[in-house]
């Protein structure tokens, strides 16, 4: 008889120290935090001016007869007033007990605070702003119609085949509500969907007729020539949300589940916190766009959002922590978030009803 | 021969898988689901309404006609819709 190994679990076997980690880099391609993006505030509650094209002069002109006046007769005057708006964040938070026996059997192998430190920061805390946010976006109730417009077609697998007035025509649909956010005084600059959705809208036959025009070869529809092709209207952003979410029970078989659904495409302003601009028709720092993705940290005495989050800031904003439990001698990961969509400016909002199908 | 022609004569079972991105979204309800009609508050336009498992985004009910289409919960139909 040969020398062997009897078998490989008993053979001389490498230990390494590396771990299999199922759904790694399904973070990845988040697109909330380019619609409405981070905005942290000092207290749990903000409060700023709201000025509002109705009550300020917004896109007034004064090329009416009546602002005509002779020398030494008095100017027409106008008046205007200040609204406002508070954005209140939320705070919520959750923790897991990683017992110190459990941390020095897997010593050496697997850094589990590390992992679930990662996992808490990155990912569950990545996952769950994508979440409020997308559900923020796609919501009737923060557009200024109040209601979504429905696909002139529907979005329908059938559809995707057929060119012409009886097929799917995104290009069309997103441009009429292009039209009409800016009828409605603002100019919009993203469009957003979720991944089967663009998987429809880059393989109908009337976008490869748009995107291919006429004097183009034979080309296939991606996000740079798509784009490239609302351009023209003032689309700079096409944000696909491709990321998915477990909601099944804690160790049951996952459920994933999309977190941008295929009900609708958003049209839309991307929110914005700048500086003023005379080019902008305003010069006062702005919080223009559909929203912010507010959250709560860098506490500080005074008004002005704080940057440096270090001497005087406490946990209130979105974080991830550790600390010893010595009676149950265990280390405890803790995740805080405080994040808040905050829509500042629903006219920045339109939706299509895709009747995804 | 013989053996082959068995082979050959095995019939390819026909079975349907759903796409995985009906599985992973619960749609919003399809034409036929609608089972009412309601009108609009504010201005009177009629829809047809469905009642049906939450979506996503923890939504029930949805309100759709030719042109426009709506989804929310129970709190929000009742503020914005009256039944006929």
């Amino acid at each position: 008889m040969p020398v062997f190994t009897p078998t490989s679990g008993t053979g001389p076997r490498q230990e390494l120290a590396l771990a299999i980690v199922e759904g790694e880099g399904a973070v990845e391609n988040l697109i909330g935090d380019k619609i409405m993006p981070d905005f942290p505030i000092d207290k749990r509650t903000a409060h700023l001016p709201k000025l509002t094209l109705a009550n300020t002069q917004g896109m007034r002109m004064i090329a009416d007869n009546k602002f005509l006046r002779a020398p030494g007769t008095k100017y027409e005057r106008m008046v205007a007033s200040v609204s406002d708006a508070t954005m209140s964040t939320n705070v919520r938070g959750a923790e897991i007990v990683v017992p110190n026996e459990v941390s020095m059997e897997w010593a050496e192998y697997l850094d589990l605070l590390a992992f679930f430190s990662a996992r808490f920061g990155q990912e569950i805390s990545g996952l769950t702003k994508e979440y409020l946010i997308a559900q923020t976006v796609f919501n009737v109730s923060n557009t200024f119609a109040g209601v979504a417009t429905n696909a002139a077609v529907a979005y329908t697998a059938a559809n995707r085949d057929i060119q012409g007035a009886l097929g799917m025509n995104p290009i069309q649909d997103i441009i009429a509500r292009v039209r009409y956010l800016k009828s409605i005084g603002e100019a919009p600059d993203f469009v957003a969907m979720s991944g089967p959705v663009w998987e429809r809208v880059r393989t109908c036959q009337n976008t490869l007729a748009f995107v291919r025009g006429i004097f183009v070869g034979i080309s296939e529809v991606n996000q740079t020539n798509f784009l490239g092709a609302l351009a023209e209207y003032g689309i700079k952003d096409l944000l696909i949300g491709d990321s998915y979410y477990n909601n099944a029970a804690d160790g049951a078989t996952p459920s994933l589940v999309q977190l941008w659904s295929n009900t609708y495409i958003a049209v839309g302003r991307k929110g914005k916190a700048g500086v003023g601009s005379e080019k902008d028709g305003v010069s006062v720092p702005t919080l223009g766009g559909f929203g912010v993705n507010a959250f709560w940290t860098g506490f500080k005495v005074g008004g002005v959002p704080s940057v440096e989050t270090g001497a005087l800031s406490f946990a209130g904003g979105n974080y991830v922590e550790t600390y010893p439990q010595m009676e149950i001698n265990s280390m405890v990961v803790r995740v805080g978030m405080s994040s808040l969509p905050f829509v500042g400016n629903n006219r920045c909002l339109a939706l299509i009803a895709t009747n995804y199908a | 021969m013989a053996e082959e022609k068995k082979i050959n004569s095995v019939k390819i079972p026909e079975v349907e898988v759903s796409p995985v991105a009906d599985a992973s979204c619960p749609p919003p309800p399809i034409d036929d689901q609608f089972k009412g009609l309601c009108k609009r508050v504010s201005d009177g336009m009629e829809f047809a309404y469905a009642i049906h498992e939450a979506d996503t985004y923890g939504r029930t009910h949805t309100a759709k006609n030719s042109s426009l289409f709506w989804q929310g919960v129970e709190s929000e139909f009742r503020q914005l819709f009256d039944k006929k």
